[in-house]
């Protein structure tokens, strides 16, 4: 395979150049085992980097002459893992949002990411290399979402995700966001612009500011923000993509049926209880950013709201349904690889947990084409594991990020650089 | 409001460039054993000749004829000290709550010119100050320069001098919009295009955090206008984003009681290549000490003497007229009994635009 | 108190009444502590305890043989610093040897069921950290309807902390126990001095010696039973009769116990419960504790910001006792059903940290043993040890493991089968109650088919030769 690329890449124009300096300047990374993320498996395998990219991946050929080696030894390498819905590297931990209204689709969550942050650096390590942080549940609608990579010069580590705005039904929006109940002191205050207090409420507030967005397109006088009707009515157009936080079974079905009221297409998140639900997933083909499972109690002993499901992402991939695992805001014991380890513990096949960790996850943010498998032209973000990749057992030794390490446990990568 | 600032800006150019009625019309000259240069180096001395309150020579071998003389045969000239963010002076609130965006706020409409701490400054050093609204709001108001003494009094130099932001959490409570930075980004971008923020005069920003840092840089710089970045507690983390940029950084006050880490930031940033400052609220003796204890913990003695004078006057974009000893600057200078940095040297004499500011009584 | 004694004489009956008593696991891989393997195994337990362990060994006729091709055989593992069972674990009373963890354990708890799935066959249930002196410990099985049932080793440790307990300082802790030990001497010395008065009058003979030597002689006279009941276990402790369990959370507290307890003659007894910081003293720990193994927090990871960079250190605390030689027990952190509240997972995690794979397996298992001074009997399969066997579906440290049966001292006491409580967390959905009877077996010796937790035969009478009290 890589003879084939080598071989293309002079058939192309300045070929001379590009072979040099695939000869010189690659880095080639060498592994007991490759996952590409997408199901291919190379036992051994060997990903060839040049100026952050993959250009080849494959079963170990004959290396070229001169290029630079990695040795992965018995390790097993992946993509870098993808988080769908993080809530972790913003500048503070709750309440980053705009709390001024409950309906904030105008503001960006990249406004709110701390690029020092701490968490990024421990989400790297742990071989998260691409987060997508989504808005907070204390709006009910809340901010449009922002793809970051967790680590590396801080202009390479923007990305362009589709752009998406998170609603929240449930209890969280009025539960979270009610250290801030008062009104603004600038509008008179009224029930409608009072922060709701119960689910009622929120499912009002959602679907009075989709009522206020078609008015204004009709061009009927509304008092709203006009920037926040006009992010509205790019999630009615498609042109925005929209997501529903909603945990529990009958806030799933309440955000069904709320955008079946404007023909909205939607993606569920953070939704335990989807196992719950999973005639409606099934019909509707709703995709599901599940997680994260948690608990320090026994599942056998009674506990009150949302029971976890260990089962459900097996259930989910038995379904047929497209989704991805998150972790939310857990690292370290909670994060997104034991995140997997668990969804695997609990019946999830090996290879599919690493998809949806790695490419189904990068799917859903529209980065399909970037990131999230190991693929030529795609970035090379990559994770060189010392076991199974979930295993406990097991952790990454090494984290390429744009080809750049960001993480070398046992020096493996330094060692080549001279 | 805008009314008045009018009438202010009407007087203070006149205030500033003292008729020369009011002054000596005799130059004063004043012979140093050291001279400290724009680059903080000190370097040889000789005679710095005053006439008005202008810098007519500085390091000149003999002294104009008819010129009062005054000699220190041990004494160390330097800049007056400048101090670009303080509240001396302030009759009243620096702070306008009602709003969060308040580019029209003028800090020169609070200034009470007969408040006594400008005298205490001015003999300490300090000739010039900018008084400023607070951190309350994102977009606070402009800076007023002003200079801590002359002959008709103090005076403000210019009531539209930097304008005066916050991006760490002051700004945002819950009982204003916006409530949090995600709100007030999208208007400040707005407010940067727009012609509220126009102009060449720096942007004196509070920051705390590296990450706030990044933001500040990232938001408001870019446009060629020197962003000063107000007390950062942490852009030793952030020499990613400060590397390169327009950004210089406003340190301090440090005392003994301040941890090690941050004493060592002057250096850090100024390795990165970004000018340090040093900022006390107009405490003469508390500048000292902050240079005083920078330069002990490693900061090089040309920086800390730079920091106290250079820095500071470009933070307020008065870096043209003031902050350095060069022939047509005003007069504004220090000479201490010493080297500067040496806390134990005492303050000989005090010029703020070529007036002398009487020293307080020696206790015998 | 004689109770003991009592419960010693039951279980013995008991025994004699036994059902089938022969079992043996044939064909599963047998992992052992020291990480050594044999495939195709086969284990021979006859009356709780392994006769035989090798490829090719002989069963006996009358055995119930498990099959177990495929699957992985692993010792029971052990908790040896539990609460489980415990309401509330720590008495208000700072200074308390009076007490008893026989009075409080529940053996209805969740937990208990918890402990089966996760693959645990021993719990030592002592008391909780919050004290100065805690009380009395028992080593229990975590299968049977009454603690006489459940118990292995009665009235076994005496739990003190040198840490102090909430609202004390160091000095008061130490003052605290100082003067509970000086209590003790001054109450023996009564009962002493009285006893060889009364000996002398038994005998007919004047007391013709000072006090204190009739002290000295009294106290040769003194039993147990002579002693005021609150004062026997103290008592006992003093003479290292039996082991002291010293909770000392900081490194500080560490070398302050170990001065103390070398004063008191009691270090060879003791056995160190300590918290994350301790790291930092291992090399002292190593010398006091003379190969008993140290009980680590269920906390692995120790952290500390430096106060001049700002940066958070942090140390993973078994690695430091890993590297310096010094045998440790974990704990889970809390007690549950993902990540750190299962022993198994902070095993992994060692690994994961890089401690020798070996190391992390006795960790749970042959140290554990040891810190409860029965590691020639549990913690590996061997001839002559108890039969507590884990039956796994995988590798003992993989996250895809499950425990699938589980057997104490011979008797099968969990099949994850039969365990409807976990098929309904994995699955989702109630599955209706198996019917009484279902298991075959007669219904009063079953109860556990019915309450749906897996629990196969009736729990395990203690093997008949089972130590007694020391």
């Amino acid at each position: 395979m890589i003879a084939i690329l080598l071989h293309g890449a002079l058939a192309a124009g300045d070929a001379a150049p590009l072979a040099q300096r695939l000869k010189t300047e690659s880095v080639v990374l060498q592994a007991a085992e490759v996952h590409t993320g997408d199901g291919a498996v190379f036992k051994p395998g060997v990903v060839i980097v040049l100026d952050g990219k993959i250009v080849a991946v494959g079963p170990a050929p004959p290396l070229p002459a001169g290029s630079r080696v990695v040795d992965g030894g018995s390790f097993v390498l992946t993509p870098g893992l993808v988080d769908a819905a993080c809530q972790l590297g913003t500048f503070q931990r709750t309440g980053f949002t705009e709390q001024s209204s409950e309906v904030v689709p105008q503001f960006d969550a990249a406004d709110a990411i701390d690029f020092y942050s701490k968490e990024f650096e421990r989400l790297a390590r742990e071989g998260v290399t691409t987060v997508f942080v989504t808005g907070e549940a204390a709006s009910v609608i809340s901010c449009r979402g922002a793809a970051v990579k967790t680590a590396g010069p801080i202009a390479a580590r923007r990305l362009a995700a589709k752009p998406c705005v998170k609603a929240t039904i449930g209890p969280e929006s009025f539960r979270r966001g009610s250290f801030n109940s008062s009104p603004s002191r600038f509008r008179a205050p009224s029930v409608f612009q009072r922060r709701p207090t119960t689910r009622m409420g929120s499912a009002w507030v959602f679907r009075k500011a989709f009522l206020d967005a078609l008015a204004f397109r009709d061009g009927r006088p509304t008092d709203e923000d006009p920037a926040a009707m006009r992010a509205l009515l790019d999630v009615v157009s498609g042109a925005t993509a929209l997501r529903m936080q909603a945990r529990e079974a009958l806030d799933i079905h309440s955000a069904s049926r709320l955008c079946d009221e404007f023909g909205l297409s939607f993606t569920l998140e953070y939704a335990l209880e989807a196992g719950d639900c999973l005639d409606l997933i099934t019909a509707r083909r709703i995709p599901v950013i599940f997680g994260p499972l948690r608990t320090r109690d026994s599942p056998v002993s009674a506990r009150e709201g949302a029971a976890e499901a260990y089962g459900t992402p097996r259930r989910l991939a038995e379904s047929g349904v497209s989704f991805c695992l998150t972790a939310c805001d857990a690292i370290g014991d909670g994060g997104l690889a034991r995140q997997a380890g668990l969804a695997i513990r609990h019946g999830l096949d090996r290879e599919r947990a690493l998809r949806a960790v790695t490419a189904d996850a990068a799917a859903m943010l529209g980065l399909e084409r970037r990131l999230g498998r190991l693929g030529e032209g795609l970035d090379a973000d990559l994770v060189l594991w010392n076991g199974p990749p979930f295993d406990d057992a097991s952790r990454p030794v090494l984290v390429l990020i744009d080809g750049r390490p960001v993480f070398d446990a046992e020096k493996r990568y330094s060692k080549e650089d001279s | 409001m805008l009314a008045l600032s009018w009438l202010l800006a009407l007087i203070a150019p006149t205030a500033g460039a003292t008729p020369a009625s009011r002054l000596p019309q005799d130059p004063i000259a004043i012979k140093v054993d050291r001279i400290v240069a724009p680059d903080g180096a000190t370097t040889a001395g000789g005679w710095i000749v005053v006439r008005g309150d202008r810098l007519e020579a500085v390091g000149a071998a003999t002294a104009p004829p008819g010129a009062r003389t005054l000699e220190f045969p041990s004494g160390v000239a330097c800049a007056g000290l400048v101090d670009a963010v303080t509240s001396l002076g302030a009759a009243g609130d620096l702070e306008e709550p009602a709003r969060a965006f308040t580019p029209q706020v003028q800090a020169a409409d609070a200034l009470h010119p007969d408040h006594s701490r400008f005298l205490a400054a001015a003999r300490g050093g300090v000739t010039t100050v900018g008084l400023s609204p607070t951190s309350g709001n994102v977009v606070g108001g402009r800076v007023a320069i002003v200079r801590t003494h002359g002959v008709q009094g103090v005076a403000v130099l210019s009531g539209a001098g930097p304008m005066r932001l916050a991006l760490t959490r002051d700004p945002f409570t819950s009982d204003r919009v916006p409530t949090s930075r995600v709100g007030a980004l999208p208007r400040l971008r707005e407010l940067m295009q727009g012609d509220a923020l126009a102009g060449r005069s720096p942007l004196v920003v509070d920051v705390d955090s590296a990450d706030e840092v990044r933001l500040a840089i990232e938001t408001l710089g870019g446009s060629g206008r020197t962003v000063a970045l107000l007390q950062p507690q942490r852009a030793d983390d952030a020499l990613e984003s400060v590397r390169g940029s327009d950004a210089l950084a406003l340190l301090g006050p440090f005392d003994l009681d301040t941890p090690e880490r941050d004493l060592l930031q002057p250096q850090v940033l100024a390795g990165a290549g970004v000018p340090v400052g040093f900022t006390a609220d107009g405490d003469a003796a508390a500048l000292r000490l902050t240079a005083a204890l920078a330069a002990r913990a490693g900061l090089d003695p040309k920086l800390a003497l730079q920091a106290l004078t250079v820095v500071p006057a470009r933070a307020l974009g008065v870096e043209g007229d003031s902050g350095s000893l060069e022939a047509g600057k005003r007069a504004d200078l220090v000479v201490f009994g010493g080297d500067p940095l040496d806390l134990a040297s005492a303050v000989e004499l005090v010029l703020v635009g070529g007036a002398v500011v009487e020293p307080r009584e020696k206790q015998r | 108190m004689t109770l003991p004694l009592l419960g010693a004489a039951c279980l013995a009956a008991a025994a004699l009444s036994a059902g089938r008593e022969s079992a043996a696991i044939r064909g599963g891989t047998l992992v052992q502590p020291d990480g050594s393997r044999l495939e195709n195994a086969i284990v021979v337990i006859e009356n709780g305890r392994i006769t035989a362990v090798g490829a090719d060994v002989p069963i006996p006729a009358d055995a119930l043989v498990h099959e177990a091709a495929g699957k992985v055989l692993f010792p029971g593992m052990l908790l040896a610093h539990a609460q489980i069972g415990l309401d509330v674990t720590n008495e208000n009373v700072p200074v308390a040897p009076f007490v008893n963890v026989y009075d409080a354990i529940e053996p209805n708890s969740m937990e208990w069921e918890e402990c089966l799935r996760g693959g645990i066959a021993t719990v030592h249930v002592i008391q909780g950290n919050n004290t100065v002196i805690g009380g009395l410990s028992r080593i229990v099985r975590p299968v049977g309807d009454m603690v006489e049932a459940m118990t292995v080793r009665p009235d076994y440790a005496l739990k003190i902390s040198i840490t102090p307990r909430a609202g004390f300082n160091r000095m008061t802790q130490m003052a605290e126990l100082r003067r509970a030990f000086e209590d003790l001497q001054q109450h023996v010395n009564d009962v002493a001095e009285r006893r060889y008065e009364e000996e002398k009058k038994r005998k007919d003979e004047k007391v013709l010696v000072p006090p204190e030597e009739a002290v000295k002689e009294g106290t040769k006279l003194v039993t147990i039973d002579d002693l005021e009941a609150k004062w026997r276990t103290l008592w006992r402790a003093s003479r290292g009769e039996i082991p002291l369990f010293v909770h000392c959370d900081r490194a500080a507290d560490v070398v302050r116990g170990i001065e103390w307890l070398k004063e008191m003659k009691l270090l060879e007894k003791s056995v160190f419960v300590v918290g994350t910081e301790a790291f930092k003293v291992v090399n002292e720990l190593k010398a006091a504790s003379t190969g008993r193994p140290v009980i680590l927090s269920g906390i692995l990871v120790h952290e500390e910001t430096d106060r001049r960079t700002g940066k958070v250190v942090e140390t993973f605390v078994p690695k430091v006792f890993a590297d310096a030689g010094v045998p440790f027990v974990l704990q889970p952190n809390g007690f549950g059903f993902s990540a750190d509240g299962q022993l198994w997972y902070q095993a992994a995690r060692c690994v994961r940290e890089g401690v020798a794979r070996d190391v992390a397996l006795k960790s749970v298992t042959q140290s554990a043993a040891d810190a409860i001074g029965m590691g020639d009997v549990l913690g590996a399969i061997a001839p002559g040890r108890w039969g507590n066997v884990a039956i796994l579906s995988g590798d003992p440290l993989a996250q895809a493991t499950w425990v699938e049966k589980l057997l104490i001292e011979g008797r099968q006491i969990y099949d994850r089968a039969e365990d409807r409580r976990l098929k309904e967390l994995i699955t989702g959905q109630e599955e209706p109650p198996a019917p009484p009877g279902a298991q075959g077996a007669d219904p009063a010796t079953a109860p556990g088919a019915a309450s749906g937790n897996g629990k196969g035969d009736a729990p395990p009478k203690a093997p008949a030769d089972a130590p007694k009290d020391e």
